[in-house]
């Protein structure tokens, strides 16, 4: 570690020496209430079946990858409506339904897989990103 | 450094009467739209592709305008995570410190910033100053607009030119933003 970073830590350090347990909890529990990943894979999953446009936001995509790493939602459902296609989209600026050439699976999606449900898939790289759930 | 900073706003027929960027907050755990780097002025770096992806997006019925500013960041106060390592390595340490210190292991970049703009402003007379900036800027790693280039013919590695930066100001001063006028519509 560089001497200029030893010296930002120390001074983090003084930090949490100032403040209470109590005021520390208060202010992180404040910023963490604001976090930004805050929906669920079931609240999203129910938002893309009743619309579909949803799919248009790349945020949104890119948090529901997000999610299925947390063991907790993997037992979301999927909406009946999208598990027989595949959705697509280059650079969020069109959403159709096609098929992708080459799905890549990756690792926790995988395991959200093996849990006997239905697949998902995301297609990294280049124009092509997307998921897919198939029964 | 100086660039151009591209802005995207909804299309409100109130072109005409905006004089400064939007101030992007929190607006809640639902919205998908929550700025990437904490409260603030958010610019798309010398970006118009990506200011009317934005636009496109986020405002589809109404449509959008295109604000072009003319940025003046001074080094001292940029955070720069897109040119610095030195920067990048302290993020990361501080942020390690903070996992150590609170367990706060699921903390993203952006509530990590709150917390060092609290930390700074916690206690003035301490002079506690982990984070004496006033704008960063970052590279949107998950823009998949790969436009590649190899180094070398036949070689694999190769490297990015269009990729996406953002630019956060904190707050707005003329010396940070000295000009903010309508690109698009034209």
């Amino acid at each position: 570690m560089s001497k200029e970073v030893k010296e930002y830590i120390t001074l983090f350090e003084e930090f949490f020496d100032e403040i209470s347990k109590e005021e520390l909890s208060a202010i992180l529990s404040k910023i963490e209430s604001r976090k930004y990943h805050g929906i669920t894979v079931s609240d999203y999953l129910n938002s893309l079946d009743s619309n579909i446009d949803v799919l248009k936001d790349f945020y949104r995509h890119n948090e529901i990858i997000t999610h299925f790493e947390n063991s907790e939602h993997k037992n979301a459902p999927i909406p009946s409506s999208l598990t027989k296609g595949v959705i697509k989209g280059e650079h969020a600026q069109s959403i159709e339904l096609g098929e992708f050439s080459t799905p890549v699976l990756l690792n926790d999606v995988q395991e959200f897989s093996s849990a006997g449900r239905n697949q998902a898939y995301y297609f990294p790289g280049g124009d092509n990103y997307g998921y897919r759930l198939a029964a | 450094m100086k660039t151009k900073g591209h802005h995207t706003l909804e299309n409100r027929g109130n072109a005409d009467r905006i004089k400064q960027p939007s101030l992007s907050k929190y607006k809640g755990e639902d919205d998908p739209h929550n700025p990437f780097l904490g409260e603030g002025y958010y610019f798309w770096d010398n970006n118009i592709g990506m200011a009317h992806e934005w636009g496109r997006i986020r405002y589809p019925t109404k449509g959008y305008y295109i604000f072009e500013g003319s940025l003046s960041l001074e080094d001292k106060f940029l955070f720069d995570l897109v040119g610095n390592r030195s920067d990048q390595i302290r993020i990361k340490e501080l942020f390690k410190f903070f996992v150590a210190k609170t367990g706060k292991k699921d903390f993203d970049l952006a509530q990590f910033f709150e917390v060092l703009k609290f930390v700074v402003k916690y206690n003035p007379q301490k002079n506690i100053n982990i984070f004496p900036y006033k704008y960063i800027r970052a590279v949107d790693n998950s823009k998949r607009t790969l436009d590649t280039i190899r180094f070398n013919m036949g070689k694999e590695p190769y490297t990015n030119l269009s990729p996406v930066y953002l630019i956060c100001l904190f707050e707005l001063n003329e010396l940070a933003l000295q000009r903010f006028f309508r690109i698009y519509p034209s």
